[in-house]
């Protein structure tokens, strides 16, 4: 090989390496234009999921609003009956406060296997005998400061005496825990 | 003048080396082109890939924005889901818990002259507790009171599911199961 012809091969080489230097610069810019593309497709796909939780809690909120007040307005009245003996005092006020002649009532707390946020209930069975209107309305009364009262059964017939009346009243009143999820999902804690 | 006369006293001499195709002029050519050609394509992938780089970093910035707003997002709904199924517990609770004295002061205001109950149960449904079974002993009743009994129910928004009637001597048994209104 002559001086010329290696200058030649000399200079095809340099021009190779240079070409094939272009080309791995090219192929990274490539990758990472492709790169950039993807993550901008992953940013707008999470800006578009953002977008649909937005509306899906707007709706979700727009459609608790009934359920947020009802529970706001039973907030008080769950409260106030959170054990049994609450339960029993509420009962036996409206009871003295009608001055009906109970003959006879008693009290017991049951679990309730499955009920997360009704844990457990108070059972109540109470046999009264007075006048007809004052039975009756010991009655309304009790349903009505006691809202949560869930009278399971009630007969009335006549008492052996005059022209009162016997009622027997089975009522049930639950022990509500709001702290309780009754979802089971909890909400993730911040750190 | 002699071409190969040079000086006179050298003598021509044949080319140490064979001269090259003339279409290897087109070498050097090549090189320049490939230098200058190398230089810009570099600068501009290099430009490129500066920029792309910035770009995905700042994608990437936006991206975990979004999904940190997102998760704040589901965190509300999940907390709003969780009220929601609380007060849906509740208002099942309370709608088994429908007043009872009314049932039994309108059952005593239909009843008229001489006609008495006997015994008035009202039980209410395990499954639904939202309907009552009602049992009623009336003295002295006809189809006629029933039927005023089962209007003054009405007034309440309940009717009377399957009511059925049994009578014996001047007694007649009532049975029924009171559904809401609105169900």
């Amino acid at each position: 090989m002559n001086g010329k012809q290696i200058a030649c091969v000399v200079l095809m080489m340099i021009i190779g390496a240079v070409t094939y230097g272009a080309q791995i610069v090219h192929k990274k810019a490539a990758v990472a234009i492709q790169a950039a593309e993807d993550e901008k497709t992953s940013a707008e796909m999470a800006a578009n999921d953002a977008n649909i939780g937005k509306i899906t809690l707007e709706k979700a909120k727009s459609d608790a609003q009934d359920l947020e007040r009802f529970l706001t307005a039973w907030t008080p009245v769950i409260s106030r009956l959170s054990s049994r003996q609450e339960v029993e005092s509420a009962v036996q006020a409206n009871t003295r406060e009608s001055r009906v002649f109970v003959v006879n009532q008693k009290f017991e707390e049951k679990a309730n296997v499955g009920e997360r946020m009704r844990p457990r209930s108070v059972l109540a069975s109470i046999i009264v005998e007075d006048e007809y209107s004052k039975v009756l309305n010991w009655l309304g009364t009790l349903e009505k400061k006691v809202p949560l009262i869930r009278i399971t059964s009630c007969r009335i017939s006549a008492a052996n005496t005059g022209l009162q009346v016997h009622m027997e009243v089975n009522l049930e009143v639950p022990l509500i825990d709001l702290s309780v999820n009754p979802i089971g999902a909890e909400p993730k804690k911040k750190k | 003048m002699s071409d190969y006369l040079c000086h006179d006293f050298k003598s021509p001499r044949a080319d140490a080396s064979r001269r090259l195709p003339s279409s290897f002029r087109f070498v050097p050519i090549a090189f320049y082109l490939s230098i200058v050609g190398g230089i810009y394509f570099v600068t501009v992938d290099i430009l490129s890939l500066r920029s792309a780089e910035r770009e995905r970093v700042a994608s990437e910035q936006l991206r975990k924005e979004h999904e940190e707003t997102k998760a704040k997002l589901a965190e509300e709904k999940l907390a709003v889901d969780v009220q929601t199924a609380k007060a849906r517990d509740v208002a099942e609770w309370v709608e088994g818990t429908r007043v009872l004295q009314p049932i039994c002061v309108e059952a005593a205001r239909a009843i008229e002259g001489e006609v008495k109950i006997a015994e008035l149960a009202l039980d209410r449904n395990a499954q639904l507790p939202s309907q009552i079974d009602i049992s009623m002993r009336l003295t002295g009743a006809d189809a006629a009171q029933i039927a005023t009994v089962e209007n003054a129910f009405g007034k309440l928004n309940y009717r009377p599911y399957s009511p059925q009637q049994a009578r014996s001597q001047d007694m007649i048994d009532y049975r029924s199961t009171l559904v809401f209104g609105d169900e």
